[in-house]
């Protein structure tokens, strides 16, 4: 396996930073506001944290873009992210109106950028059967 | 756009591995590039004309 140059180093620590800080506050929220009942700004700040965690993703991958040299691979990362952000803002749309109209049941809106995610996956395939490669953001 | 760098790495008796180093581009770059699959920027056009002495019009050929 080839050796990873240093924009995917650097993705990849930021990522592992980003989810790590991620876990920790949103437990720590969950401790913190349900069982020992911080309220007001605290709880505000407390929980602001796993979101800003979340949307710390979105400025990792454009990073990877800024800093990828080689310009195919930057190419598919911005394939990839523009498939990612077709998926999750059409099911965010679709899921949307069904729940208006009492169709389908609540979905957190949370949970639109983590099919984001997923939608990086659809991505790396689309650029696989396209491209002959899955490119290098995962 | 079609091109010559399969027979232009071939005549040399290089490896994408190697092509790829010598462009400073990665293997899956040069993959893409030789099966048509990605059409290289002007600045990596010439950059790979230049490692082979020829012009780009030489290695990239119009549809």
């Amino acid at each position: 396996m080839a050796t990873m140059k240093a924009p995917q180093r650097r993705y990849v620590r930021r990522m592992a930073l980003a989810m790590a800080i991620y876990v920790a506050s949103l437990f720590l929220a969950d401790h913190l506001i349900e069982d020992r009942g911080v309220s007001g700004l605290a709880a505000y700040a407390l929980a602001l944290v796993p979101g800003l965690c979340v949307a710390s993703i979105f400025w990792i991958v454009g990073r990877l873009i800024v800093e990828q040299d080689d310009e195919f691979l930057r190419m598919l990362i911005v394939r990839q992210s523009l498939i990612a952000t077709g998926l999750a803002f059409t099911g965010a749309a679709v899921w949307g109106f069904l729940e208006q109209f009492d169709l389908v049941a609540h979905v957190d809106a949370y949970w639109w950028p983590v099919w984001w995610c997923f939608g990086l996956g659809a991505g790396g395939l689309a650029n696989r059967i396209t491209h002959g490669t899955w490119g290098n953001c995962w | 756009m079609k091109n010559r760098l399969r027979v232009l790495r071939a005549e040399r008796e290089w490896s994408q591995q190697d092509l790829a180093d010598r462009l400073e581009v990665s293997r899956q770059s040069v993959n893409a590039i030789e099966t048509g699959k990605y059409d290289p920027s002007l600045p990596l056009a010439f950059r790979i004309a230049d490692l082979f002495g020829m012009t780009i019009e030489e290695i990239f050929l119009r549809d």
